[in-house]
């Protein structure tokens, strides 16, 4: 069994991420420190397969050929193993840190693997879902960019955090 | 006395202004659409506040959440809080109250609850956008909260409700202990006999103890999903529901007048001129 990562986003700007951008910098501090943040919908398979690469092969072929997940009119996707949680990403003084948010109490995961079964995709063991923030942070030092994203997806009250509601999500950062 | 102001804030994405500014001058209040981008200091002109329906900021991130960031909800948020004026959100504008923290306001200011997407279908399909009509009772303590002073007790009310993202959930348990502990719980889902029950058809979304509107401590916060101005005159009640509206409207049709005559809805705006004036008289008396 492997695990495999479906990013999706938008071919066109994502005015979801566009717009919380703005939010960030104009309303809540963060002009001069986001330097960017991108969004995707984030779809992590259990496959069974012999290998990684044939794991990655099931999912990329579900992506190009279902109309589940990507609508190729609209849609860019990338499918990968799953990434190791390992120190963040550097480039130019920038961070990039990843935020994943997904549903504490409902995931449209055992739907979507019921739609696969049906269409002959049986490898498929499992699917969680959710919404993958990258966020690229000017900031001195890892611990940093790691607290200011923390900061910023969790809503605790009217003036702090924003990309997620901790009453029915969670999130990692990493 | 003159009618009290009540300010209708419009923020980009709103789409229910009309019928309930329509709502709340039938009920005897003169209302203004207020955009969100205007001085937001005028807002204190105001005796009162709404927000309305629809999709403020296109539910970007999540309903009402961007919407509570600008400056405009923060005046909201003093002249609400401080100075203890009325404010009612029905559906997006319910989303918004949550999100800034107003409601149900144990700790003003902080996000207690959310409105969390629809319950999906037991076989694991997404719910999606619901939309029909539902009934709700009031069971809130007479006095309560000032949107439901002209709502009996127990009265059970046919109603609207349009939603994607309307049930309430928290992680806190002791949130909703407070709520029943404290009687915030206005509006709750039930059949058309009152009967609250966790049945999807009765209780659409799945929300916690099938709740469907809930006020802050002080009652002058009504964060409700179902949408009162949609059943604001007889015109808009469908005749095939069960109970005396159908049964009204048919008897009233035909009739343009009798069809302009209140709905059950239209109750929550009364209540709300009632308390308004209430409230004028006191601050002129003094």
């Amino acid at each position: 069994m492997y695990q495999v990562e479906l990013l999706v986003s938008l071919k066109i700007p994502d005015v979801t991420a566009l717009t919380a951008a703005n939010t960030l910098r104009r309303r809540m501090g963060y002009e001069g420190v986001l330097d960017r943040l991108e969004r995707a919908d984030y779809f992590l398979f259990e496959v069974e397969a012999a290998t990684p690469d044939e794991a990655c092969a099931v999912v990329r072929d579900i992506a190009e050929h279902t109309n589940l997940f990507v609508n190729p009119n609209k849609h860019v996707f990338e499918v990968r193993p799953r990434q190791e949680r390992a120190g963040l990403a550097r480039s130019d003084g920038v961070y990039l840190v990843n935020c994943l948010v997904r549903s504490l109490q409902y995931d449209p995961g055992p739907g979507l693997v019921a739609s696969l079964h049906r269409l002959g995709h049986e490898q498929v063991r499992s699917i969680s879902t959710g919404t993958l923030w990258t966020l690229h942070l000017r900031v001195e030092g890892e611990a940093r960019a790691r607290g200011i994203t923390q900061s910023i997806a969790i809503t605790t009250s009217r003036s702090q955090g924003l990309l997620m509601n901790p009453h029915y999500q969670t999130c990692e950062v990493y | 006395m003159s009618k009290p102001r009540v300010a209708l804030i419009q923020f980009p994405g709103s789409n229910c202004e009309w019928e309930t500014k329509r709502a709340a001058e039938a009920a005897g209040m003169a209302c203004d659409i207020f955009r969100w981008n205007r001085d937001a200091d005028l807002l204190a002109e105001y005796d009162g506040y709404l927000i309305g329906g629809g999709f403020s900021y296109q539910d970007r991130i999540r309903a009402g959440v961007i919407a509570t960031k600008e400056p405009i909800v923060d005046r909201l948020f003093s002249e609400v809080v401080d100075r203890g004026k009325p404010v009612l959100g029905i559906c997006n504008g319910a989303q918004v109250l949550v999100e800034a923290g107003l409601a149900p306001g144990l700790k003003p200011g902080e996000v207690e609850m959310a409105l969390a997407p629809n319950r999906p279908h037991p076989e694991g399909r997404i719910a999606g956008f619901c939309c029909r009509w539902v009934y709700i009772k009031h069971i809130a303590p007479p006095g309560r909260c000032v949107f439901t002073t002209q709502v009996p007790e127990g009265e059970v009310i046919p109603i609207p409700i349009a939603h994607g993202e309307g049930r309430y959930t928290t992680r806190t348990p002791e949130v909703i202990e407070k709520l029943r502990e404290n009687r915030q719980i206005v509006f709750q889902y039930c059949d058309a006999h009152g009967n609250v029950s966790d049945d999807p058809e009765v209780s659409p979304n799945g929300a916690v103890d099938n709740l469907a509107g809930l006020c802050n401590p002080e009652g002058n916060v009504l964060a409700m999903m179902p949408h009162p101005e949609r059943a604001s005159f007889l015109r808009q009640i469908p005749t095939d529901l069960a109970g005396d509206w159908s049964r009204r409207k048919l008897e009233a049709m035909g009739n343009a007048l009798a069809m302009a005559e209140p709905g059950p809805g239209l109750a929550v705006f009364v209540s709300m001129r009632d308390s308004l004036l209430a409230r004028l008289a006191s601050m002129a008396g003094r």
